[in-house]
């Protein structure tokens, strides 16, 4: 997210860059609270990605690290092993010793991490062939249709919260008789886990998308309320003072200056709330009848296939990830007024470039739509 | 990503916990403890509260091996610690013996004879009904193997019907929304939906194949390779149990015992103890030996072998006889 205040950083900047013309190497990485410049804040982001992967690389792929188990590869004279069978090296160890004693051929086996650690290369086959695998029957779904029917589930929880959420947390920050009457108690409510709701939206609602639907609803709506209230009253005072000097009503304070003001900060609010459907999505879809990338994760969970679980979970994390910064480049379209953090990105100067072509005319106060007071 | 994080995550949390439970560890697979206690997971099944007796009347005791059952509420979630190497041995139904972690089973409890059931909503007739309409049920789980059953013995293919995935303690539930034309469930959850959906009734229950869902002592297969001498005393056990139901001046007492477990009537266990085909050494014997039909637990696990094969719950089909070790219960008949 890039809220803050960029037009204070940016001319600290210049200022600095006034008295500090020759800069060293060191500085550039490790300045206080200036941003890098493009092309190494490109390479951090890379960076965040791939040290993790390098070290799931290094556990999975570098036979002396960890390793805790042993996969059998020839079970011996062992009356119980099979080739493919993994056991904890402990009991391993206590077999072979059993047939050792016994004068029989012990078994071999190389060393192996803990089934649900797969490495790196097998998730992302899993990745792969949980695309191709045609369902185990007839009329069951696709991946990519439990993917789409997931995004739906999510898509209509959503709007329905923000259908009712948005309007009511503009009338809680904006008026305090509403604030005093509705927060207290969706406040209270707030705190109820959303999963606890499950039972009985199965017995009002049914087993299909009714009751998945509604608890993405009850995870989303109130925290909506608050969130949206507490944007609005944190809308700058001085540009409400001053369209009721210029005599603005009521209602064209709340339609014409607050509404438009809060807009940004608003769009930015839903983008965090997205992330907030998606967190219960998982609970949502095994309540009645499971659908969806749940019922995929779920089911592979159960059978310990454990690379389809991580292709799955970080299916979810894509498509959210991918969301999220849809929507960040399209505020750059619909809010150029806001002022950004200098350099962040290809994305950014595009956008920018097409709304300076595209903007119309530039939000201003309104003109006063009643008579001058007397 | 995520993965990557999640995965560091969880390896630093096992690694954490190896340490922590290390000693635990050596307890259950019982290399270095030769007295620890042997930990066996039981759930809600008639046949399986036969065991009861064991821990009431100290069976356990008296024949001198140190065991204790744990009991989960919930099936799934005894698995669960099975697999995580908290039990030493669990009751299961043979079908998901397959899927586990590769263990023995050394003693059958008994045969599903009625307990397993697909019951169609008020006005779904027969199998033959079924056709083009909605079944919800736990996938893969041995309902699923029933329905399987049914539809064949019916002339239906598997894609003349939609499965709904549901929660088999939800089914009762989802009968009851009317949105799905039957459900599978076992007892007491089979017994609860035709109580309370009115006018619902059994299409298919498993007393119309029998052999089809077996339920038996699984044990950890280091567990008896370290300590077989005790695992053939808790078969000694079992059959004493049996021994203590079926003699008529101690039934009622061994009624009353499983009944408190559950939190039933005695009249009511009683009752759904007849669609439970307890097996005793004889029983016992006869379906340990290896036939391809469904009266031996070879034959049974076969078919769901191919079952869970065409379901892709997994990739290569499972050598059986390394699932079945029969010379326990061999053994003590023998002796006898």
């Amino acid at each position: 997210l890039r809220l803050g205040n960029p037009p204070a950083l940016s001319s600290r900047q210049q200022l600095r860059s006034f008295r500090e013309p020759s800069v060293t190497r060191r500085s550039v990485w490790l300045a206080i609270r200036s941003p890098l410049p493009p092309h190494r804040a490109t390479a951090m982001k890379v960076a965040a990605f791939l040290l993790p992967l390098a070290l799931w690389c290094l556990v999975s792929y570098v036979p002396f690290i960890w390793h805790p188990d042993v996969l059998v590869t020839d079970p011996g004279d062992s009356t119980y092993l099979s080739p493919g069978d993994q056991e904890t090296r402990a009991r391993f160890e206590a077999e072979n010793a059993r047939l050792r004693a016994k004068d029989k051929k012990p078994a071999v086996g190389e060393p192996a991490n803990p089934i649900f650690l797969p490495p790196p290369h097998a998730v992302a086959m899993a990745f792969y062939t949980a695309f191709t695998t045609p369902p185990p029957s007839k009329g069951e779904p696709w991946l990519y249709q439990n993917l789409w029917h997931s995004c739906q589930i999510i898509f209509w929880g959503f709007i329905f919260s923000a259908i009712a959420g948005i309007p009511l947390g503009i009338l809680c920050g904006t008026f305090d008789l509403f604030s005093k009457l509705i927060e207290p108690f969706v406040d209270f409510i707030r705190y109820m886990p959303a999963p606890a709701f499950g039972g009985l939206c199965v017995a009002v609602l049914g087993i299909y998308d009714g009751p998945k639907i509604a608890i993405i609803w009850i995870g989303t709506f109130f925290q909506m309320v608050l969130v949206v209230a507490n944007t609005t009253r944190q809308f700058d005072e001085s540009l409400l003072e001053a369209a009721q000097t210029l005599g603005a009503t009521k209602r064209s304070l709340l339609i014409k200056v607050i509404l438009p003001g809060i807009l940004p900060a608003l769009y930015n609010d839903m983008r965090i709330l997205i992330g907030w459907a998606w967190t219960y999505l998982i609970i949502a879809e095994l309540i009645g009848a499971s659908t969806g990338i749940t019922s995929y994760i779920y089911l592979q969970s159960k059978h310990r296939h454990f690379e389809n679980v991580y292709a799955g979970i970080i299916m979810i994390g894509l498509i959210g990830l991918t969301v999220d910064q849809v929507l960040a480049g399209l505020a750059r379209f619909l809010f150029p007024w806001v002022p950004r953090i200098r350099g962040s990105g290809a994305w950014a100067s595009f956008f920018g470039t097409l709304a300076f072509w595209l903007r119309r005319k530039p939000a201003s106060v309104p003109a006063p739509s009643v008579s001058p007071p007397t | 990503m995520l993965a990557a994080i999640l995965g560091m995550g969880l390896t630093v949390l096992a690694g954490c916990g190896g340490g922590a439970s290390s000693g635990d560890k050596k307890d259950t697979a019982g290399t270095d403890k030769k007295g620890s206690t042997l930990k066996i997971g039981y759930s809600d099944w008639p046949g399986w509260l036969v065991w009861e007796i064991a821990k009431q009347k100290g069976f356990f005791k008296e024949a001198g091996v140190n065991a204790d059952l744990v009991w989960f509420e919930d099936y799934g979630a005894s698995i669960d610690a099975y697999t995580a190497g908290k039990l030493d041995a669990i009751l299961i139904a043979c079908g998901d013996s397959l899927k586990e972690k590769p263990s023995t089973i050394i003693v059958l409890t008994d045969y599903s004879d009625g307990n397993d059931m697909i019951i169609g909503k008020p006005g779904v007739e027969s199998i033959k009904d079924l056709k083009g309409k909605t079944i919800g049920l736990e996938q893969d789980l041995v309902e699923h193997l029933l329905l399987m059953a049914a539809l064949e013995k019916n002339d239906l293919k598997e894609e003349d019907v939609a499965v709904k995935k549901v929660k088999t303690e939800e089914t009762t539930q989802t009968l009851k929304s009317g949105q799905v034309d039957a459900i599978g469930a076992w007892y007491p959850i089979s017994g609860r939906t035709l109580k309370e959906v009115p006018g619902s009734k059994p299409l298919f229950t498993s007393a119309e194949a029998p052999g089809l869902i077996y339920d038996a002592l699984q044990v950890d297969r280091e567990s008896l390779a370290s300590r077989r001498a005790e695992w053939k005393k808790l078969v000694g056990v079992w059959f004493k149990c049996l021994d203590f139901l079926n003699d008529p001046k101690t039934h009622d007492e061994a009624v009353a015992i499983m009944a408190k477990r559950i939190d039933t009537k005695p009249e009511d266990l009683a009752k759904n103890l007849k669609g439970t085909h307890l097996l005793d050494r004889e029983g016992n014997r006869k379906a340990l030996e290896k036939r391809d039909s469904l009266d031996s637990i070879h034959g049974s696990l076969k078919n769901a072998d191919k079952f869970y094969l065409a379901r892709k719950v997994y990739k290569d089909g499972k050598v059986i006889d390394k699932f079945v070790d029969p010379s326990l219960v061999q053994e003590i008949i023998d002796k006898k």
